[in-house]
């Protein structure tokens, strides 16, 4: 199994309250795997997504991905796992808005150690061409319109060849037929052979998924397999 | 991220904010410029004094003179010793190597007159060894020289004051003039100094008002008795001027046979000890200036670290998406402390400009107002300041800078939304 979590909870105290946003999150991710999340707002899907993706860390529970455990890591160790093994898209795109595409692109490179620069740039120039942005290589994100951001992170989610693509929302940003846009390129990745996970309110794109997950109140509610 | 990508970083984060970089940066530009100017004006200043010691030409210099001896033996001593003699120099220039120069003196004051003109003077009998003492510069025709001495020669120079009191503009080498009753020949005249007015009156205008002829014209024209009034000495550069000192006078007692009628005003001394004096005030200058440096390059600081956890703040989202995708918190703290050497090293530069700017204004006024008064940038100055200023940009970096790297991703990402 790719990912594998148990009992993962997740807890932020607020001083007078405590607010659970995960309580108790066991289930499991195959390699190759397209997996949607849903269920209602504030149910902790991004919570959980930001687990999976290393960029926060459980209050308690277990969490193992390609093989290693996560859980309990420290700092410097989980900046490298999301370095080199996740590729996480976000709802709002968050590129760096004084920095031009390629380098956005590159971002995930600069911090990997040993790459030079000429080839971060042409990785980048050529994930960028296969998503049809090979034209807008100097151009700054806020000179694009909201597909062309989207695509332009999902190229910087791929450039370190990770082993899992995490999107969260990647198309509650977006009009109908630029989300439709995404979910294409997300289904070609798929069967590229890339484990996939995403988070959508959308049943219709969730169907694009071989299985769907319902997270509700922290917890998974039920799974549907197509 | 390599060290390169970040100083691009930090430039860019500096053009991207100019007015506020520039308001981060007057603190320190100001800091900067006010060291450079400032160590570059008393390093000038206390040049110049150097250089004004340098041209008065008393260093290493001992004036050994004539006086009553004051035991109570009085007058009767004068029988056992003959108070300065020209034999008491030739035994001094054997006995102390030291001594690079040596010149008796006799001193007189007397009427000499040229055509129509006519003055009282002072008429000094000296060897050729008493212009490199003195420093004097000749400025036409030529100095005294050993023959004249061996002569008796009725040879004259004139300083250049006393040259213009008797021929004003008109050429005077080669001309007659009466010391006294005596006609002598002018062979060279003196020429005065270009001198800082940083002393006002220097003391050379004296020693231009004289006529200078051959020690022994002077004995024999003008002296009664075969004693001289007094020989001044120059001693090599770098010997120990109180050993000297005290073998001269040692020599000099026992050619006195035990009687003190001669006293040596030690001028080496005291210019050694206004120099060091000098030297000194220029340290205290410096360690005052550096105090000032430092609390406003502090004030500059301050600046600077507002500025660097204003940029923090708004950049919250940069460095959660920087972190999200891998960097690490070194990786973050290394980028913001490179930015704030950068903005304080550019500051720094530019106050090196100004500072070094300032240095030439000063010397370009002073050049306008007739004033040779030159400052040069001073080295040590320039490296304190721009060292100063860099120093401030690691010291009031490291407090953002940390506070940056340690940041969690996601609440760096949400909370700027
Ligand atoms: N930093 C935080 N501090 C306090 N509470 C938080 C924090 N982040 C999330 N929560 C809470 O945790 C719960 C789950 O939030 P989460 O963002 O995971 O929901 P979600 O399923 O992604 O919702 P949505 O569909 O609206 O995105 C919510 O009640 C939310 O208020
Ligand atoms: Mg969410």
């Amino acid at each position: 199994m790719l990912i594998e979590t148990r009992d993962l909870t997740k807890s932020y105290d607020l001083g007078a309250v405590q607010v659970d946003a995960l309580r108790g999150v066991t289930f499991g991710i195959d390699e190759g795997e397209y997996v949607a999340i849903m269920g209602p707002s504030g149910s902790g899907k991004s919570t959980l997504m930001h687990i999976l993706g290393c960029l926060d860390t459980p209050t308690s529970g277990r969490y193992s991905l390609d093989g290693s455990e996560v859980s309990g890591l420290k700092p410097r160790e989980l900046a490298r796992i999301r370095n080199k093994k996740i590729g996480f898209v976000f709802q709002n795109f968050n590129l760096l808005p004084r920095i031009d595409l390629v380098s956005n692109v590159a971002l995930p490179l600069v911090y990997h150690g040993s790459i030079s620069r000429s080839e971060r740039f042409d990785r980048s120039k050529k994930l960028l061409d296969s998503l049809g942005l090979g034209h807008r290589l100097g151009h700054r994100p806020n000179e694009l319109s909201g597909g062309e951001r989207q695509r332009a992170a999902i190229a910087r989610a791929l450039v370190n060849e990770p082993a899992i693509l995490l999107a969260d929302e990647p198309t509650g940003n977006l009009d109908q037929r630029t989300g439709r846009e995404i979910m294409t390129i997300l289904g070609d990745l798929h069967s590229g052979g890339r484990t996939i996970v995403i988070v959508t309110h959308d049943a219709g794109i969730a169907e694009q998924a071989r299985r769907t997950v319902h997270i509700e109140d922290g917890r998974v509610a039920r799974e549907t397999v197509v | 991220m390599n060290v390169f990508e970040s100083i691009a970083s930090g430039m860019r984060s500096i053009w991207s904010h100019k007015l506020r970089s520039a308001l981060t940066l007057f603190g320190i530009v100001v800091g900067v410029a006010a060291v450079v100017a400032m160590f570059s004006f008393v390093g000038g200043i206390s040049k110049r004094i150097m250089e004004d010691f340098e041209q008065l030409g008393f260093d290493n210099v001992f004036f050994v003179s004539d006086r009553q001896p004051d035991n109570p033996r009085g007058l009767a001593s004068l029988k056992v010793s003959k108070g300065l003699t020209l034999q008491d120099t030739e035994v001094l220039r054997e006995e102390i190597p030291e001594i690079e120069w040596l010149c008796p003196t006799v001193a007189t004051r007397i009427v000499g007159r040229a055509g129509n003109q006519a003055r009282h003077f002072p008429v000094f009998g000296a060897t050729p060894d008493g212009f490199p003492i003195l420093k004097l510069e000749l400025g036409a025709g030529r100095l005294i020289n050993w023959l004249d001495v061996e002569n008796h020669a009725r040879v004259a120079v004139l300083g250049e004051i006393a040259k213009e009191d008797l021929f004003g503009d008109r050429n005077a080498v080669g001309e007659q003039m009466l010391i006294g009753k005596e006609s002598f020949t002018i062979v060279g005249i003196l020429r005065m100094k270009e001198f800082s007015r940083m002393f006002g009156g220097t003391g050379q205008e004296e020693n231009h008002e004289r006529v200078y002829i051959p020690i022994t014209s002077g004995i024999h024209y003008f002296k009664g008795s075969k004693s001289i009034d007094y020989f001044a000495v120059r001693i090599r550069d770098g010997s120990d001027i109180g050993a000297v000192y005290e073998r001269i006078h040692q020599t000099l007692l026992r050619e006195h046979r035990g009687i003190e009628d001669f006293y040596i005003e030690n001028i080496a001394e005291q210019i050694a000890e206004a120099k060091s004096g000098v030297e000194r005030i220029t340290q205290t200058w410096h360690t005052i200036l550096s105090s000032i440096a430092t609390v406003s390059l502090l004030v500059g600081g301050i600046g600077l670290l507002s500025v660097l956890i204003i940029s923090v703040n708004e950049r919250l989202r940069e460095i959660g998406i920087r972190k999200a995708v891998g960097a690490e918190d070194r990786a973050i703290f290394q980028q913001f402390i490179i930015e704030s050497v950068t903005i304080s090293l550019f500051g720094g530069l530019v106050g090196l400009g100004v500072g070094a700017g300032l240095c030439k204004l000063i010397t370009f006024g002073a050049a306008q107002m007739g004033q040779d008064f030159v400052i040069p940038v001073s080295g040590a100055g320039s490296v304190l300041g721009v060292s100063f200023a860099v120093a401030v940009g690691v010291i009031f970096g490291l407090y953002p800078a940390y506070k940056a790297s340690r940041l969690d991703p996601i609440d760096a990402i949400s909370r700027y939304a």
